[in-house]
This record gives C-alpha cells, structure tokens and sequence, in this order.
C-alpha cells in the first residue's frame, strides 16, 4: 500500500483536475485504501449539501425603501456649480472626515443621541425620502453598537463620539443651508457627503465591534 | 404604484419590459425586478460576507451599481444572470476594501493533510444550516472562493480573474475552506 493520497490530490480527484496517469494512480489506491475512500466520500457529501443549499434566502424587510432613497438622490442630484463653502462648514467638514478614516479601531459605549430631522428647517421634497433613508441606516447602526457598548474601550467612546458630533454639526449646518437655498446641488451633494460619512464611521465601528 | 411596495402589478411586464422601463429611469419598474432578484441577491451577498448586517449593505450596494449600471446591459445575458454576477464583483471589490484596511494575513498555502476529519462521513449530521452557519465562520477569502465555486458553480479560473488571485492560490482557497467544514461539521 503506498501512502494516502494528500488532500490537494483528493480534491483535484473530484474536480476532474488530475491529470489522465495521476488520476488512475489516485483511482488504483482508492481502491485498496478505506481511509482515503472515506475521505473523498466525506468530501463528496460536503459538496451534494453545498449544492443543495437554497438559491434565494430571505431578504430583510424594508431595504427597498433604503435602495430608492439611494437611487433618487442621484436621480435629483443635479450638476455641480460653483458654490463657497464657509469656512467653518468645510473646516466642521474635514474634521469629520478624519476622525472618521482614523478612528476605524473604536467602538461606542454610550448609546449617542438617535439621529433625527428633528431641527427646525423644510428641506426640499426630493431631499426628504433620501434623507429618511440615511435616518434609518443611522438608527440601525446606532441600535447595533449600543447593543455592543460592553465591549468597548472608554477610549474609543471620546473619539467615536467626537467624530459622530462633528458630523451631526456639519449636518446640522448643510441642512440648514440647504432650507434657505433649496435649489442649491453643490448643497445636497454635501448633505448627501456628511451622512454617507456618517453611515460609513458607523459601519466601520459595527463590524470591528463584531469582530 | 405605491413607491415602498414594488409589485408586479396585474399585466406581469416582462423582465425585458421592465428593464427597458428601469433604463429609462423607471424606479416602479425597478423595484419590480428589484422585489423579483432581492431573495437571490441577498443569498448570495449573505453567504460570500457572513455577516447578515453586511450582507444586507451589500445588496444595497449591489443594487444601486445595477441601477447605475443598467445603461450597460445590452440584454446578451439574462437579466438575472448579469445582476447576479454584478453581485459578485460588489462583494469582491468590498471584501478587497475591508482586507486592505483590516490588514487580514491569510493562509494561502494549502494544507497538505486531512488529519483530524473523522472517516465516519460528515453527512449523517450534516444539515444545510449547519453548512450556512460553518460557511460563514471560514477565513474571508477561503469563504469567497467556496461560496463562489461549490454553491454557485463558478469555475476555477473565473474565480482567479474576478479575485484578482493565481489559480492556484484559489485552489488552495477551495481546498483550506473544504477541510475546514468538513472538521466543523464532522460528528
């Protein structure tokens, strides 16, 4: 009896990948050897069940209502025009980018605030259902980090919630431009920008916390 | 047509029907073919990330890059056949995004020996919720090229081009993730 066969042979046995004299050879020992036939058959009922697993799985509720809020911001979104950002909102602007991009390694520990529209300004209709559906990714995501919050770092807290308070404000102030000026893209787009930015710290923060 | 509730409707538009609609900028006609393809997106997003809340992220994702990209389907493929592997290459790139930021080191080498899987079979205990869950617990890359080659029948080379990988490399993917559940799920 020679020695079993290795695993890469057993494996490219059953993906028909051996070579014509290697797969004899390979045919041959499993023929004499038990141990390595109950390897390939282990393997084989491995694949008859992967084969079998359903095509479709149940979708969560409620993510077409997230897909067209997506797609109708860009079906709105107009072209850019030259527009003056003040300086306070681009500085409040990249700050939360940085923090963002650099705090991908904390977590929250106290739940923040659920994010709202709650502040007193009429945002343009387009804008309205692509907002609630950030709102809704936000809440989600926010729900799922407290649910965490044992596990994270009072370090981590600062940060993440600093950067999570720079983007509110930075909302805050878009959101506000954009109920005075209505028709103004560049506007939406920065809108658009700060809670992408948001959702993205976010996720970043649900996944290593789940990690 | 209620926006939040896209459905067929009483006619049945066909997919070609809806699909020209959609690439006129139809969003009802969308989020009919979006209701039609959102249970097999989801599987296929939920099994290449393991992760539910990810992969409900990806079917976003994937389906917003189909509506961006609806201009380019000429309709060579069946519809769902070209959503679906638009589906794959948003997971990969996401995957290739959360590696390069994670710093993930991963075996690539194969794995010689099948020591340690029991010769009694894997298929008495063997049920499909079993192999979802032990799919979803498998090393990032090892789960994509299985998901990708064992469940959706991708083959070795094609895997190799999407994942930007040797074929070899991918081999020994297949090969790790297969050992790997056949030891999870052995009795």
């Amino acid at each position: 009896m020679t020695e079993h066969l290795a695993a890469s042979v057993l494996n490219d046995l059953q993906d028909d990948l051996l070579p014509r004299d290697k797969r004899r050879d390979a045919e041959q020992h499993l023929e004499q050897c038990e141990s390595c036939a109950a390897q390939l058959a282990n393997l084989r009922a491995l694949l008859s069940v992967a084969r079998s697993l359903p095509a479709e799985l149940s979708a969560p509720a409620g993510s077409w209502d997230e897909v067209r809020a997506r797609i109708a911001h860009q079906q709105t979104r107009p072209l850019r025009r030259r527009w003056a950002i003040s300086p306070s909102l681009a500085a409040a602007a990249a700050l939360a980018l940085v923090v963002a991009s650099s705090t991908v390694t904390m977590l929250v520990m106290r739940r923040p605030e659920p994010m709202t529209a709650s502040q007193p300004v009429l945002l343009p209709a387009a804008w309205q259902a692509s907002e609630q559906g950030y709102l809704t990714t936000v809440e989600g995501l926010l729900q799922q980090l407290h649910e965490q919050r044992s596990q994270l770092a009072p370090a981590t807290v600062a940060t993440v919630e600093q950067a999570l308070a720079t983007i509110d404000e930075a909302i805050g102030e878009a959101r506000a431009a954009l109920a005075r000026d209505p028709a103004n893209a560049a506007l939406t787009d920065l809108l658009a920008s700060n809670y992408r930015q948001k959702v993205e710290l976010l996720r970043r923060a649900t996944r290593l916390s789940a990690s | 047509m209620d926006a939040s509730h896209p459905t067929a409707g009483a006619s049945e538009p066909t997919v070609p029907d809806l699909v020209a609609r959609a690439q006129r900028g139809d969003v009802d006609a969308f989020g009919v073919l979006y209701r039609q393809h959102e249970s097999r997106v989801f599987a296929i997003c939920l099994r290449l990330a393991g992760d539910r809340q990810r992969a409900r992220e990806l079917m976003h994702d994937a389906f917003v890059r189909a509506w961006e990209r609806l201009g380019t389907y000429r309709g060579d493929a069946a519809f769902g056949t070209w959503l679906h592997r638009l589906t794959v290459n948003v997971v990969l790139e996401a995957a290739r995004r959360d590696q390069r930021r994670t710093a993930r080191v991963e075996l690539a080498e194969d794995d010689e020996s099948m020591v340690g899987v029991p010769a009694s079979g894997v298929s008495d205990p063997l049920t499909r919720m079993a192999l979802e869950e032990a799919i979803a617990s498998l090393p990032p890359n090892a789960r994509l090229v299985f998901v990708l080659h064992d469940v959706e029948g991708f083959a070795h080379d094609e895997i190799a081009a999407q994942m930007g990988l040797a074929s070899g490399t991918v081999r020994a993917h297949l090969h790790r993730a297969r050992q790997l559940l056949m030891q999870r799920l052995a009795p």
